[in-house]
Parts: C-alpha cells; sequence; structure tokens
C-alpha cells in the first residue's frame, strides 16, 4: 500500500505544472518543454485540438443552420456572451455560456471566457505590438499605480524570441513609440487607409497610420513549417481554428510543439482548486484539482509552478490557496491581491463616408483587418487633461448596396448584380484604463460553483479620466476624417461595461516593492517564488497595445529565469 | 428530413381524407399544421403556402431559380421560428393573417387565386405605399421581405453562381480596379 503510494505520487510530480492552456500558458509548457523539463499542462475545459476539433472551419455560409446568426433562445440564455463579436453560429461553441459558469457582478462587467484547451488564444483578435519605453515608464512618469520594475530592454530580445516564432506580419515603420519587431511583410493599406496615412502625413506627422501588426504569416519562415503552419489564406474566419495555422494559437503552434518534445501531459477537464503551500519548505509544492465531470479531487506536484489561467481566474486561484501562512490568499502579504484590475476602454467608434476613390476597391480580405495609429496623446510628455491616451484601430471598405425597397425581377437584378458603395471608414478606441484600489476582483463569501470553487466578484468600473479621454478621442478623430475629406461622421459610444474589451488585466501585478506589488520584476510572487503569474493579471498597468504579445514575451522571460533558478538550486528536474 | 417527409406524408393523407369527407372534419384543411416542424410557431399549412406565394413573388423564377425553386419560404420560416423574438414572431404572423383580406380589397380575389401580375402589384403597394396598410402587415412585408433577401443571397445558389464566396481567397488587394470587378467569377473584386 505504501510503495503504491509512493508511486502514485511519483506518477503525479512533474518537474513543472503549468496552469491554463491559453495564450500564455500554452507559451509556458513550450519554454518548459524546449529546456527538457517534464511539463504538466492543466486546462479546466475540453480538449480542442488542431484541425480535429475544429468543426466549423470548413463551413460555408450556407451549411450553417442559422445563416450564421445566434437562435434566440441561446442569445436569451446568454446575455453576457451574446454581446462579445465572436459568438455567432461559428464560433459560439468555443465561448463560455453564461449559466454554465456564474460571476458576480457588482458593477456590470462582461466577462468573456473560452474554457478550453487553447483558450481565447484560438478567438483573439490577432493584433500584436510591442510595448515602448513610453509604455513601461508611464506609472512611475505620471504618479499612477506603482512604478514596473522592468522597462523595454529588459523585454526586447524576449519580443524577438516570441515573434520569430509565432509569426509576426508588420512592417518597420521606426517609430519611438511603437519599436519595430521581428517582422514577416505587412499586409497592405487598402486605397482609402492609405489615402488617410498620406493625409494625415500632412496635417498631423506626429500620429502615423501603419499597416496594423498581426500573428499572421504572410511569409511563413522555417520554423513555421517545421510548427505544421503555412501561409496564412486571406480566410478571415481565424475564430472557428484555422485549418491551415494562418494565425498563431496555442493549439496551432506552442501546444503541438511542447507535445513533439514528449515532455508535455496535458490534462484536460481539471479545474484547478488551489495552490498547495508548505509551510515547512516555504514554498509551493503542487496543485489540487477537480476533474470537471467526475468532480473527483487530485493533487500533482512540481517545484515550479506557472499560473496563466487567464487574468481574473488567476486572481480567483491564488485567493483561494489559503494557509496559515498566507490566509489572503497565496503571497497576498500586502493585501493588494485582486486590486489595481484595469483593462482597454473599447467603447468609442467613429464611422464615416469617402466618396473618393470610387474607382478601386478591395479583393480578398485583410486578416491584419486595416490601419492602426498608435497612441499620440501624452507619449513623452503630458500634454491633455487626461492621463495616458489611446491607439486606434482604423479600417476602411466598401460593400455592395442592398436596395431598401422594391421587389420582383428588379429586385433580384440588384441582388445578382450589385452597385458598390462609397468607402466607409471607422475608427475604434483603445484607450489606457488608469489601474486603482477601487477597481478589484474578490471572492463572494458565500456563493460557489458546481466545481465548489467560491464565484468571482467583479467590480471594475471606468472613471472621469476615462471620460475626458473619450471625447478627446471624439473630437481628435472627427477633426482628422474632417481633414482627410470624409463625410458623414458619426460617433458612437457603445456604453459597454468593462470587459467586452477582453483585456482585462492586473490584480497580481509585479513591482519592485512587495508592499505595494505580488511579483517581482521575474513575475515570481515576492512570498513565494517558486510560483510564477504570466498571464494579464501580472499587468502592472495596461497601456495602448493588445497585451497578449506581451504575455507572450513575459511568459517565455520568466521560464528562462525559472530553469536558469532551477539549476543554481539544483531541483531535480529529472 | 425524416420529420419533414413525415410530415408532407401526414398532410397528404389528411388532404386527401378532407377531399373523401369534408363534413366529417370539425377542422378544415386549411388549419392542418404546417409540413415543417417549428419549435415555437403555431403555422398553419394554409399560411405557409401563402408564405411561399409572397416569397415567389419578392424573388420570382426568372431567367434564374426563384423562392419556391430554393425553398426560401422555408429559409424565412426557420429564421423567423428560431431567430426571431417572440414578440416579432407574433407580429409577423398576425400581419401574414391580414394579408389575404388586405389583398382581396385591392384585387377582388384572394393573393392566392390571383395571377402573378397581381400578386406583385399589390406587394408593390404594400413596399411603396406602406401607411395605407396596418402596422403587422408592414411588418409582415418588411421581414419577409429581408429574410427572403437573406435567404437568396445566403444560399447555395447565389454564393456559388451569382456573387460567389471563396472561403479560401488566398490573397488580398487593396487597390482593385473597379472596371476588373465581376462578382460570377471567383477574384471578382469583393471580400
Amino acid at each position: 500500500m505504501a510503495s503504491l503510494n509512493i508511486d502514485s505520487v511519483k506518477a503525479r510530480t512533474f518537474d513543472a505544472i503549468v496552469i491554463g492552456s491559453g495564450m500564455s500558458g500554452g507559451w509556458a509548457a513550450k519554454e518548459l518543454t524546449d529546456k527538457g523539463l517534464k511539463t504538466l499542462v492543466v486546462e479546466r475545459g475540453r480538449d480542442v485540438r488542431h484541425n480535429l476539433d475544429y468543426p466549423t472551419t470548413n463551413l460555408n455560409p450556407w451549411e450553417f443552420p442559422h445563416g450564421g446568426k445566434v437562435p434566440y433562445d441561446v442569445q436569451q440564455a446568454n446575455p453576457i456572451a451574446s454581446r462579445c463579436y465572436v459568438f455567432k453560429e461559428d464560433a459560439m461553441h468555443f465561448v463560455v455560456k453564461d449559466a454554465e459558469h456564474p460571476y458576480v457582478q457588482e458593477k456590470p462587467f462582461d466577462w468573456i471566457r473560452g474554457y478550453q484547451v487553447g483558450g481565447k488564444s484560438l478567438l483573439w483578435a490577432r493584433q500584436t505590438q510591442r510595448w515602448s519605453k513610453y509604455d513601461f515608464e508611464g506609472p512611475a512618469r505620471d504618479g499612477f499605480a506603482v512604478p514596473w520594475p522592468i522597462g523595454y530592454d529588459d523585454l526586447a530580445p524576449w519580443y524577438s524570441h516570441v515573434e520569430k516564432f509565432a509569426g509576426i506580419s508588420g512592417n518597420r515603420d521606426g517609430l519611438a513609440q511603437l519599436p519595430d519587431g521581428e517582422f514577416m511583410p505587412g499586409f497592405p493599406l487598402n486605397a482609402a487607409e492609405d489615402h488617410f496615412r498620406q493625409q494625415m502625413q500632412k496635417s498631423h506627422p506626429d500620429r502615423p497610420v501603419i499597416s496594423a501588426r498581426c500573428a499572421h504569416l504572410s511569409k511563413p519562415q522555417p520554423i513555421h513549417y517545421e510548427q505544421g503552419r503555412v501561409q496564412c489564406q486571406n480566410r478571415t474566419l481565424c475564430q472557428r481554428g484555422c485549418p491551415f495555422g494562418g494565425y498563431f494559437s496555442s493549439n496551432s503552434s506552442t501546444l503541438p510543439w511542447a507535445k513533439k518534445s514528449g515532455h508535455l501531459t496535458l490534462l484536460p477537464n481539471q479545474v484547478v482548486h488551489s495552490i498547495i503551500y508548505d509551510e515547512q519548505k516555504g514554498r509551493a509544492t503542487g496543485i489540487r484539482v477537480i476533474d470537471a465531470h467526475t468532480k473527483a479531487t487530485t493533487e500533482y506536484y512540481a517545484p515550479v509552478l506557472f499560473v496563466n489561467a487567464g487574468a481574473l481566474n488567476t486572481n480567483l486561484l491564488l485567493l483561494n490557496s489559503t494557509s496559515s501562512r498566507f490566509p489572503r490568499g497565496l503571497g497576498n502579504d500586502s493585501g493588494v491581491l485582486g486590486k489595481y484590475v484595469a483593462f482597454h476602454n473599447y467603447s468609442a467608434r467613429v464611422f464615416a463616408e469617402y466618396e473618393g476613390l470610387a474607382d478601386v476597391t478591395t479583393d480578398g480580405r485583410n486578416p491584419a483587418g486595416g490601419g492602426y495609429l498608435p497612441r499620440f496623446r501624452n507619449v513623452f510628455k503630458q500634454e491633455t487633461d487626461f492621463l495616458r491616451g489611446y491607439a486606434t484601430s482604423f479600417g476602411a471598405s466598401r460593400s455592395r448596396v442592398q436596395p431598401a425597397t422594391g421587389l420582383g425581377a428588379s429586385l433580384k437584378q440588384q441582388l445578382e448584380h450589385p452597385a458598390l458603395g462609397p468607402w466607409q471608414v471607422g475608427a475604434g478606441m483603445m484607450g489606457e484604463t488608469i489601474p486603482k484600489e477601487t477597481n478589484y476582483v474578490r471572492l463572494d463569501p458565500t456563493r460557489q460553483d458546481e466545481w465548489g470553487m467560491p464565484l468571482l466578484s467583479v467590480s471594475v468600473d471606468y472613471d472621469d479620466n476615462d471620460a475626458k479621454m473619450k471625447k478627446d478621442f471624439f473630437e481628435q478623430l472627427t477633426g482628422m476624417f474632417t481633414q482627410a475629406g470624409f463625410t458623414n461622421i458619426k460617433t458612437q459610444d457603445s456604453q459597454q461595461a468593462p470587459g467586452l474589451d477582453i483585456h482585462e488585466m492586473g490584480g497580481v501585478r509585479m513591482g519592485t516593492d512587495p508592499r505595494t506589488s505580488m511579483l517581482n520584476k521575474w513575475n515570481q510572487l515576492h512570498a513565494c517564488p517558486n510560483v510564477y503569474v504570466t498571464d494579464g493579471a501580472a499587468m502592472t498597468s495596461t497601456s495602448t497595445q493588445n497585451p497578449s504579445l506581451t504575455y507572450m514575451a513575459l511568459t517565455a522571460r520568466a521560464v528562462d529565469h525559472a530553469v536558469r533558478e532551477a539549476k543554481k538550486q539544483n531541483l531535480k528536474t529529472t | 428530413m425524416m420529420n419533414r417527409r413525415l410530415a408532407v406524408k401526414h398532410l397528404t393523407i389528411l388532404a386527401g381524407a378532407a377531399a373523401l369527407l369534408p363534413g366529417c372534419l370539425s377542422q378544415g384543411p386549411d388549419e392542418a399544421p404546417a409540413a415543417y416542424p417549428f419549435r415555437h410557431l403555431a403555422m398553419s399549412a394554409r399560411h405557409e403556402k401563402l408564405l411561399a406565394d409572397v416569397c415567389e413573388t419578392l424573388i420570382p423564377h426568372t431567367t434564374t431559380p426563384g423562392a419556391k425553386d430554393l425553398s426560401l419560404h422555408l429559409y424565412v420560416l426557420k429564421m423567423l421560428d428560431e431567430c426571431t423574438p417572440p414578440k416579432d414572431q407574433q407580429t409577423f404572423l398576425t400581419g401574414l393573417g391580414q394579408l389575404d383580406a388586405a389583398a382581396t380589397k385591392q384585387l377582388g380575389q384572394s393573393f392566392e387565386a390571383s395571377p402573378a401580375a397581381q400578386r406583385t402589384a399589390f406587394l408593390q403597394r404594400l413596399d411603396q405605399q406602406p401607411t395605407q396598410f396596418a402596422d403587422e402587415l408592414r411588418a409582415f412585408y418588411r421581414g419577409a421581405r429581408q429574410l427572403a433577401i437573406d435567404g437568396y443571397t445566403g444560399s447555395k445558389y447565389f454564393m456559388t453562381q451569382q456573387v460567389v464566396y471563396e472561403l479560401v481567397p488566398g490573397r488580398y488587394d487593396g487597390y482593385f480596379p473597379l472596371s476588373k470587378v465581376n462578382l460570377a467569377v471567383p477574384h471578382h473584386g469583393q471580400s
């Protein structure tokens, strides 16, 4: 019996454990296994294997039962998920249904989740921009949150490392506020987007309009073929999972790579209940998991743990990992765990039309989505009545005109030979929000989910700074659109709740001072250094870049550190 | 499919029985249920046929297939049944119920009994002078027209032979000359 037990423990002991298989968890798995560590990845959702589990990927529009729309009953049952742009008939099976995974909204918060192997990396918008030194220096310069313990130079080599493997398309634009990376050719701007670029070059030289940088293989390299990925085919059906591996996801890239190493054990359908802390050893020794189906509890052990559960779930897990040493949650001596949550303000858009360039249109589809304007407010110094600023996505397209009235043969004729409307242009704001103690998540004191986990209670809201910034976005973009000769300019305030941006960050922030932060400059818990947190929870501030690329780089950097530490301390890595 | 075949079979039997024994049925054939197994809609066979006639008038068979060739009314009904809020479903059905009386008033006979040109004339008026008609009938017309258009432009026929859909474009050109646009072939100059 005793020896059986020892064998069983041995079978459940690894060199490293990664909690979560999404964007950052996949990277942790890849980097750890590359370095020869026997790695366990636990994922709360079901398995989604590249290609084998993309049921809608090759369906034509007419093959969907509801033409791509979400049935009314499903919408009614899922008001939160239904607000997400990706929750359509072709990809709704990759989005968490409201009733299955409840949470508490102290203030309105749309928590969009993807509980499956690969997580939200299957569904992401694939925009990938590096942070610049001006982004990292923001909190220190402007006196909010806490200073970042790292700067651009710390992360730059790791940006390069992950960019080469993931495959990033973009142009070398030479911008101080948006450093260039390891790029494959960028996807070109179309005629109207390029018109806007040229106009801004004349009137606002400090507001460059560039091709959006994205995680698509425009010109795959040997490292991508080695992953089994080939050139992006411009389908822009990415959310279904891509049979070409044309965009980066854990499913198409890091996880199969890790599996090929022979060092990966992937366990889907395992909800991590808590991280086990050993008071004698003064470190974490493993995890306690609940089988999603049988509800049976099992423990797994490893000397190194990576927490990549997704920003808010990482908070939930640490808060739920209590011990007599850490009664308020693992590593939470400071009391800041769960606090200083922030996000990106996506609630503002400006639309217009352009009557020019009527003799050209677009052919095929652009996976990058169009153009991008890096933050131009308060970049090099404070210059407005609000802190920080916003990046702007910019796109233009022409669509077929559908007659509003009429019927019969003439209607058919117009549908079959449709006129093309003017260029429709649109700009979307991605505003930095300031992390505050009053924007927090915590455990609901009484309610639990089906697996006995406390419900996460979310209290996150906009503030005056966000309102001022939004007003500025409307004014600036309206002015810029007017300058460019666009007409019929309309602003749209979506009034959407935080969360729908799907860029929630923080709660387990990095910092130099253990009294005011959770993680050190290597993403280790100050108070429990064999636990690394490298997903969105680690973010000290949010700046105005789509965050995934930064999570990838932080993860690769942290794994490198963890493995060096493990070697130094002579930790057994079999 | 089985359900539909079965339903059609039952409908045929019922219609036959009605022809033989009209006086014995408490329910006339008009109130027979529609052939399609709806989840939410209470749709009679007569209204299903009426809708099919409306759809054929909206998207008629010309040199190219029309609504009946493509069973567009079934698409309309499926979207109505499964993707439309109950309140709008009810309005749609009420409007559909008002159609015959309004048509009879204008045409002197029912929509069904009228020739295609008369049906078109009636719907033209609904299209061009909607304020002359009841709210529900107008809502029905707008809804049926939009869904029929969606069904037509979203059909396999349309997307393979009219405005060709490409699952795998494999290219992007942001400066495609309008003069080269030809929607009936792949690589046609649109997304």
